[in-house]
């Protein structure tokens, strides 16, 4: 904390895309508050939260806006190094792990099950940390996963969603 | 001496056996986890969540205090030796402890970081049975528009302690106010921020979003700046008895965390992190020995290491008398009550008093428990730090999802904690503090409810909040803690040091 309060912060155009994101944002909580119908009774209804929330949210896009103005002016006449330029960012790392989390929720929509779901993101984020999709990896994933199925399934009586492995299992 | 017959009978509730049991597995849980690199207690807290839905009120909620406790003592573990704080808090003790490490003193970083925790945890405990009792009496007289104001005042002071930027902090927390208008309005029964997606109906599930913001945010962010090297822990080297002199050199520091944590924890300030480095600072102005501050001083983790537990204490106060969460975990111990459809707050120490002064009492039971337990073990701690890191963000993930699926299996909710880990990268990529988000989801829809209560009572007023002296002096506190950082940045770009 202490040694980030002398850091630059994100860039001009990170900011300036966040300004926008905050106003659509606003936008988005004023419209849905409009389609809500008119309150009848004493006090106000549900929409004067959602009112003063978008008021919030746009407000924080106008500051953000402004921000990056100032930013930009210092980046491009100060020269000052945007903060997010800075750490080579591991792109594959992200796709192996997102991969992992789309292959789960493939599983999840398509019956394959929580447990080669979660296998799946499992040795997917394995791969993303430098460990190679193997054997090894895939049959620790296996033994966790199932692990975990039983015990939500058996102690916990709770129930993860299944597939054809799940019901050999609970047979 | 009305709060000590209560007190007594909390304890009583504490050591019955089932809850013993409980308070056990909790303090054991929470410092497992705990003590896993990255992993803060607030995540810990979230991920046990859906395992405990089934389980008996009194008996969870002791178990999730004990999992925040043991947390605590297992992210102070891995700072010391691994240098990897596990929460803002855990800086000060990574800086000094970890030294204390590499010099072959962990043992002793270890204890007094273990002692510490214990006599702050316990002294703070009857702080907060005393201290409780009376902010109830005062509390029952709040009307809706003084509770309005004391969340107003909540919602500043989190965002605008947490991190180090103001406007960063109130995004965060707006971001949060978002999506806790999702769902429907629980007066007129209409659905808000659905776009009729029947799941979204039900409202965003505190612990689909805490688990994607820290758990999935947390490993993507590790895993963006993975270039193949890994930390090396330290061994524990040195005996875990401290000396005499390490005793002397430590008690002070321990009663002036205390002093510092306390007080700040209890009030809506929100957040540890203050308090330990305001108690790093203190120790070194203080030391006998200054030129030990960065090569591993004993003051140096005695002290923060007390304010840290002492102020994980002091947010039990307005968490428990006043059900107003001020720090990440709170919110999370907030969300477990509410699991349990019980609200934290003046009425149920009417309603429930064998829960909350059980939950106290267990408070003391499970520091002690810590201190037996974990000094003994602590070379059976350290071997979880030697998991290899893709073992361990790989599994990290497995029980995320775990926990998502078991409480909602569905694509959606599937969906919800993939994007809260996108927003959750983003947010640490671009320094947004990641707490004020949760106590937004969590406070946003209480605050509401206050709100249009208030209005209904003054006939649609809204000058109500400023005609009550109440409200009038929280909000106008609430003002001044929103422009007093602007206010000394300013100042201090003044004295041409802007950052």
């Amino acid at each position: 904390m202490s040694i980030d309060s002398h850091t630059f912060g994100p860039s001009w155009r990170t900011l300036a895309g966040i300004a926008l994101a905050l106003e659509i944002l606003a936008l988005l909580i004023w419209l849905d508050a409009n389609r809500l119908p008119e309150q009848m009774t004493v006090g106000v209804g549900p929409s004067a939260a959602m009112r003063l929330v978008a008021l919030f949210v746009a407000v924080l896009g106008v500051a953000h806006a402004m921000t990056a103005w100032g930013r930009r002016v210092r980046e491009t006449e100060e020269g000052f190094a945007p903060r997010d330029a800075a750490p080579a960012t591991n792109h594959a790392a992200l796709a192996w792990i997102l991969g992992g989390l789309a292959v789960l929720a493939a599983c999840v929509q398509l019956g394959g099950g929580f447990i080669v779901g979660a296998t799946a993101l499992f040795v997917g984020t394995a791969r993303a940390f430098g460990q190679p999709v193997s054997a090894r990896s895939v049959g620790i994933g296996l033994v966790l996963t199932a692990l975990v199925f039983l015990f939500f399934a058996r102690v916990l009586s709770l129930s993860l969603p299944a597939g054809p492995l799940e019901r050999l299992l609970l047979a | 001496m009305d709060t000590l017959t209560l007190l007594w009978n909390g304890i009583a509730v504490a050591m019955q056996p089932g809850n013993l049991l409980f308070a056990g597995v909790g303090v054991l849980l929470g410092t497992l986890v705990g003590i896993l690199p990255g992993i803060s207690p607030s995540l810990t807290v979230a991920l046990l969540l859906p395992v405990t839905f089934k389980l008996d009120p009194t008996g969870s909620i002791i178990m999730f205090a004990g999992i925040y406790f043991g947390a605590m003592y297992g992210s102070s573990t891995t700072a010391i030796l691994l240098n990897t704080p596990g929460e803002a808090a855990s800086i000060a003790t990574a800086i000094e402890g970890h030294r204390m490490a590499k010099a072959g003193r962990a043992g002793a970083a270890l204890s007094t970081a273990a002692i510490g925790s214990f006599v702050a945890g316990s002294i703070a405990t009857v702080g907060l049975a005393l201290l409780a009792p009376l902010i109830v009496e005062f509390a029952v007289s709040f009307g809706p528009w003084d509770y309005f104001a004391l969340m107003v005042l909540a919602f500043v002071t989190v965002s605008a302690t947490f991190g180090d930027s103001v406007l960063r902090g109130l995004t965060s927390l707006a971001l949060g106010l978002v999506f806790g208008l999702v769902g429907i309005d629980k007066l007129t029964g209409q659905g808000r921020m659905a776009f009729d997606i029947p799941n979204l109906l039900d409202g965003i599930s505190v612990t689909t979003m805490a688990v994607g913001l820290f758990a999935i945010g947390e490993t993507l962010h590790v895993a963006s700046r993975f270039n193949g090297v890994v930390d090396a822990v330290e061994a524990v080297r040195g005996s875990l008895w401290m000396t005499l002199d390490e005793w002397k050199r430590s008690w002070k520091p321990w009663l002036r965390g205390i002093g510092l944590g306390f007080p700040i924890g209890a009030l809506p300030a929100g957040g540890a992190e203050v308090p330990t480095l305001l108690s790093y600072t203190i120790e070194r102005k203080l030391a006998v020995k200054p030129e030990e501050f960065g090569n591993g001083a004993i003051e140096g983790v005695a002290g923060p290491e007390a304010a840290n537990n002492a102020s994980a204490t002091g947010t039990m106060v307005p968490l428990l008398a006043l059900g107003l969460p001020t720090s990440a975990t709170a919110a999370m111990m907030l969300a477990g009550f509410q699991q349990y459809g019980l609200v934290p707050g003046p009425l149920l120490f009417i309603t429930n008093a064998d829960l909350v002064w059980g939950l106290i009492a267990s408070f003391l039971v499970g520091n002690l428990m810590l201190l037996v337990l974990n000094l003994p073990l602590v070379g059976l701690w350290v071997r979880l730090l030697s998991i290899p890191q893709p073992w361990l963000y790989a599994g990290i993930l497995v029980f995320a999802a775990m926990g998502t699926l078991a409480a909602n299996p569905s694509l959606t909710e599937l969906a919800l904690l993939v994007g809260f880990g996108v927003t959750g990268y983003l947010m640490r990529c671009w320094d947004y503090p990641i707490a004020p988000m949760i106590v937004g989801l969590i406070l946003g829809p209480m605050a509401e409810s206050q709100f249009r209560r208030a209005l209904q009572i003054s006939l649609g007023d809204p000058w109500v909040f400023f005609k009550n002296p109440g409200s009038a002096t929280l909000l106008a506190l609430a003002v001044a803690a929103l422009i007093a950082p602007l206010v000394f940045k300013k100042l201090r770009s003044f004295k041409g040091e802007d950052a």
